[in-house]
């Protein structure tokens, strides 16, 4: 008898530790969303991927103006996933698209990377920590 | 901060160094002598021209003179450093998309693991030649605070730049650290002996020149055996 209620009450502390686990860790991940750019796609890369910080670009969209389309293009389908119009672009022109649509909000903005400080958005290992 | 230093503060440096030696040159030519030099080199086209180019060319060339052959060690760490120093600034990746973006010219760039090699090198070459500074009797006399002032401010961007690719924790303090050190470099490189970047030039063409129609050229074919 002892041994069926300890075995119960395993079973309903493991039960909301999973059903916890699952309602919290989506918000864990979303409250530093780094997401990885994969447009374009590059064979050989010279570069490590850029890790790209999307909630930061959120905040500061949302305390100006609130428009997504300072990123994202409107298309037939709706507000695109990826940078602007970069899949408009020829395939050789589209990193030199990035480079140059990034770097030119940043120096409006007065706030991130300029173009010379390739590592703070091609990162990786230890500095993707600090990005954080 | 890196906005205004690759900014304002970039372009007024590239212009500084571009105008600064430009300026270097023409004064290089008008201090040359009436008589001795300008009108002298003025005739003789057929042996003045070639005896520029091979000037310029042989010292250009490892041990492609005896004067290179006479010091090989110092001649090997000078090669060294000036591969790095020529290559880098110009081919490195950052630097080609910097260069694209700014002009539209795209240059190709160096694979990362070669500019490595080639920063190592120079910045190997930079040590030992400040060391044979040391070392040598002669050169201790000769050398001068700015002598040690441009090894300084040429190790600066090699090794700010290194950090910058490799350090995992403190990439904005290296990275800003390159970007004034390459600025001090260009805004100080014509008012220093770092203008040798022109003046080499200017210096073997004349003497190219002066070996090919004076000093018994016409005796060797127009062209000094250097």
């Amino acid at each position: 008898m002892h041994s069926i209620t300890l075995r119960k009450t395993c079973l309903y502390c493991c039960s909301f530790l999973l059903l916890g686990s699952v309602f919290f860790l989506p918000k864990i991940a979303l409250s530093d969303e780094i997401l990885i750019v994969k447009t374009p796609a590059v064979e050989s890369p010279s570069m490590p991927k850029v890790m790209f910080n999307h909630d930061k670009h959120v905040n500061f969209v949302e305390s100006h103006d609130g428009d997504c389309s300072r990123c994202h293009a409107m298309t037939s389908a709706g507000l695109s996933t990826t940078v602007l119009n970069v899949k408009l672009q020829k395939k050789s022109n589209q990193i030199p698209y990035l480079h140059m649509e990034c770097t030119r909000c940043h120096a409006q903005a007065g706030a991130g990377p300029s173009l010379a400080e390739c590592r703070t958005c091609h990162v990786v290992g230890a500095r993707l920590e600090a990005k954080k | 901060m890196m906005q205004l230093l690759t900014g304002p503060l970039f372009v007024a440096s590239l212009l500084i160094f571009v105008i600064g030696l430009v300026v270097r040159a023409v004064l290089y030519i008008k201090g040359l002598d009436a008589k001795l030099e300008r009108v002298a080199y003025s005739y003789h086209r057929e042996r003045s021209v070639p005896g520029a180019a091979m000037s310029i060319i042989k010292w250009l060339i490892p041990a492609g003179t005896a004067g290179w052959r006479t010091q090989p060690v110092a001649m090997v760490l000078f090669f060294l450093l000036h591969f790095g120093a020529v290559l880098l600034p110009l081919f490195l990746l950052g630097h080609t998309v910097i260069l694209e973006q700014c002009t539209g010219i795209s240059l190709p760039a160096l694979p990362n693991n070669v500019a490595d090699i080639l920063t190592i090198a120079s910045l190997s070459a930079l040590a030992l030649l400040a060391l044979r500074r040391i070392l040598s009797p002669v050169l201790r006399q000769l050398n001068s605070f700015q002598d040690w002032l441009i090894l300084a401010l040429t190790f600066a961007p090699f090794f700010t730049g290194f950090m910058a690719m490799h350090s995992a924790s403190s990439y904005d303090l290296w990275i800003q650290l390159h970007v004034i050190s390459g600025e001090l470099f260009l805004v100080l490189a014509p008012f220093t002996k770092l203008s040798h970047i022109v003046l080499f030039f200017m210096s073997r063409a004349q003497l190219g020149i002066d070996f090919a129609i004076k000093r018994g050229g016409d005796t060797r074919g127009g062209v000094f055996p250097w």
